[in-house]
């Protein structure tokens, strides 16, 4: 995956707890036993070879979006380019968890 | 090179009568090919929509050059690929596509007739950039593979439109994606779907009838609700071995059955099976063309078209396999060659990178089988005091695919060789396991009678926590898992799992940021003593007991595991 030009999530509000779970999550999920949570830098780009990646590929990406779905019930989009902001750091996932989580909620009530 | 300016139509302006129907590329392809320099020798495919990836393909042809498909699309990957003379890379802006529906279908192009010697592509091989070849595919093995796929299939299990998850630059992608599809006839549908949703949503918005994909991809369908894929879809799977719980899952959950085709970037497709009611037949039938035959328990290709022309016949592949009536059962692999995620990597290549990464003093990698769907898994150890493990892991990473990369890279202190240097399978993985929550060690001193390291205890190790507030010490318990078993199994090869503490005595606590010498002494009658200290003052003695080996694990060569589907 190429870098994107601007960096998704810059703007979005953090969600500490929810952003330390997915960190978590994510050396759990792929098998990262060499990453502890703490190394992954919340805004740094999780896949690809850009410097400061976590350097995951598209098969990581759908381990990850089965790992989220087992979690949490959300379900990644059917726009594979929305898909690509939504994966791109720890941020911009807990902000989709965040958001998801909460149309869940409304939409329940 | 430079690409001159294309002269042909601009979006929207070019042939698409009918938004509803598959449209056409032949003007597309027309106005490319005339823009392309007449001394062309190579054009780097490097476009991600399909419809722009099968004009470049057919203009490429057409001007007499080499299609090179790129590793992936990232710029270093590209700046690789076009390293050679008379090269131009097309990217998706080079391609003017006409205003299409979303996602459009492809209008099957013709392929070209080209004598069967004539090299049409180029493919990387091997997980290993820097020893990554370019290798050539004539038009017998491309577009010859392409007909083959077509008379095997066509009409039964691939029908048009053909959906696939895996990029058109990806030779399978290339082949199961665009290439069978136009031989058969068959349009393709315009976008590469990768998340489970966005298969579903472009299976039903294009009517596509095939998907064609890799079992990772494949797993992740199992997010998606009972019957969101129609159960009119065949799916093909190819790139490594399919799961028999995801075809059983694409089956319960869906009602589509899969056939699965075997074979490499290297050799071409050798042979397929399809599941009935979601069940693998354990059987592979030869693709048209391919004769196969085993011997002493080895697949071997006696003839097949899709094999490079300088191949030796008979072909030995790197397979186990058992022949079966015209057909034959796969036993897994033979070598060292082993498949992640669709990529091969030779494991003896990956250790001996590993021992070139400055800092790195002794390594061992292993694999196995990936209960995930990449195949298999690569984990390693490595005695690297004093170099950072990231920077290890950006070492491989600049050489190998990153899917190569081991996951887990583990620190040891040192590695349980023998005197001639064997370091057996069973006691890499026994080491493995047991150094998974070990704190930083270092190896000081080894000898015949003892073994000397140095743990350093991490202020922040969880196991302080309650213990106890405001005084902490590391508990016994953590002393055992994290210091004197991953310690013991670096330093002598046991080969069964940790089974009794045999002796144990406190005599002073340890503490976070304590530097704690380890004192361990060869194993005597299945134990292990040791004595942990503190400037020079004994902390811990006591001494642990390990199983003997599992029958027939002890002595077990260092082979590579082979990733037995």
């Amino acid at each position: 995956m190429d870098a994107p030009e601007r960096t998704p999530g810059r703007d979005l509000p953090a969600h500490p707890q929810l952003e330390q779970e997915i960190r978590a999550l994510i050396v759990e999920a792929l098998m990262l036993e060499d990453v502890t949570p703490d190394d992954i830098d919340p805004v740094a780009p999780l896949f690809g070879n850009a410097p400061g990646s976590l350097g995951l590929d598209s098969i990581d990406v759908l381990e990850l979006a089965m790992a989220l779905h087992k979690r949490y019930g959300v379900r990644t989009r059917s726009d594979d380019d929305r898909n690509r902001e939504v994966f791109y750091s720890v941020r911009t996932l807990a902000h989709f968890v965040a958001t998801e989580r909460k149309t869940d909620e409304k939409v329940q009530a | 090179m430079k690409l001159p300016r294309p002269t042909g139509p601009t979006p929207g302006e070019a042939s698409s009568p009918d938004r509803r129907g598959p449209f056409d590329l032949a003007l597309v392809v027309d106005a490319l090919a005339g823009g392309l320099p007449g001394d062309l020798d190579r054009v780097v495919v490097a476009c991600r929509r399909p419809a722009a990836f099968a004009a470049a393909l057919a203009a490429t042809w057409r001007a007499g050059a080499v299609a090179v498909l790129p590793v992936n699309l990232g710029e270093g990957r590209l700046a690789d690929a076009a390293d050679a003379p008379r090269c131009l890379v097309l990217r998706d802006a080079d391609v003017p596509l006409p205003d299409a529906p979303d996602p459009a279908l492809i209008r099957p192009l013709p392929l070209p007739s080209l004598p069967s010697d004539r090299v049409v592509a180029e493919v990387f091989t091997s997980g290993s950039t820097k020893d990554r070849r370019r290798a050539p595919k004539t038009a017998g093995q491309l577009l010859g593979e392409a007909a083959a796929l077509a008379d095997a299939f066509a009409g039964t299990s691939l029908v048009g439109p053909v959906l696939a998850t895996v990029p058109p630059h990806h030779i399978y992608g290339l082949l199961f994606g665009l290439l069978a599809p136009f031989a058969a006839g068959q349009p393709a549908v315009d976008t590469t779907a990768l998340h489970p949703e966005a298969v579903a949503l472009a299976l039903r918005r294009s009517g596509a009838r095939t998907l064609v994909s890799t079992p990772a991809h494949l797993r992740s369908l199992a997010l998606l609700d009972p019957g969101e894929i129609d159960p009119g879809v065949h799916v093909f799977s190819s790139g490594a071995p399919l799961p028999p719980r995801t075809a059983a899952m694409l089956h319960d959950r869906f009602g589509v059955e899969v056939t699965e085709v075997f074979g490499s970037t290297e050799t071409g497709g050798i042979a397929h099976r399809t599941t009935r009611g979601g069940i693998l037949p354990d059987r592979f039938t030869p693709l048209p063309g391919v004769e196969i035959a085993v011997r002493a328990g080895r697949l071997f290709l006696v003839a097949s078209p899709f094999l490079p022309p300088s191949a030796p016949r008979p072909f030995p592949c790197d397979d186990g396999a058992e022949a079966a009536g015209a057909g034959f059962r796969h036993l897994g692999r033979l070598d060292d060659v082993v498949k992640v995620a669709g990529k091969r990597v030779s494991l003896r290549e990956l250790e001996r990178a590993l021992l070139d990464v400055p800092g790195v003093e002794d390594g061992a990698v292993v694999a196995e089988p990936d209960p995930g769907g990449r195949g298999a898994r690569i984990r390693a150890l490595v005695v690297a005091p004093d170099a950072d493990l990231s920077a290890v892991r950006a070492a491989l990473a600049r050489r190998f695919d990153p899917v190569c990369v081991p996951r887990p890279l583990r620190s040891v202190p040192c590695l349980p060789r023998t005197a001639t240097g064997k370091l057996p399978r069973v006691t890499i993985e026994r080491l493995l396991d047991l150094s998974a929550c070990a704190v930083p060690l270092r190896l000081l001193e080894r000898d015949d009678t003892a073994s000397l390291l140095e743990a350093r205890i991490p202020r922040d190790l969880p196991d302080f926590r309650g213990h106890f507030p405001g005084d902490p010490v590391l508990p016994g318990v953590s002393q055992i898992l994290r210091i004197v078993l991953p310690a013991a199994a670096a330093c002598y090869p046991v080969v069964g799992p940790p089974r009794r503490i045999a002796r144990l005595k406190f005599k002073a606590t340890i503490r976070p940021g304590d530097r704690v010498q380890v004192h361990l002494a060869p194993p005597s009658q299945g134990r292990i003593r040791f004595e942990l200290a503190r400037n020079g003052g004994s902390c811990t003695v006591g001494a642990v007991a390990f199983a003997a080996a599992p029958a027939g694990g002890e002595g077990a060569p260092c082979a590579p595991a082979a990733d037995r589907a």
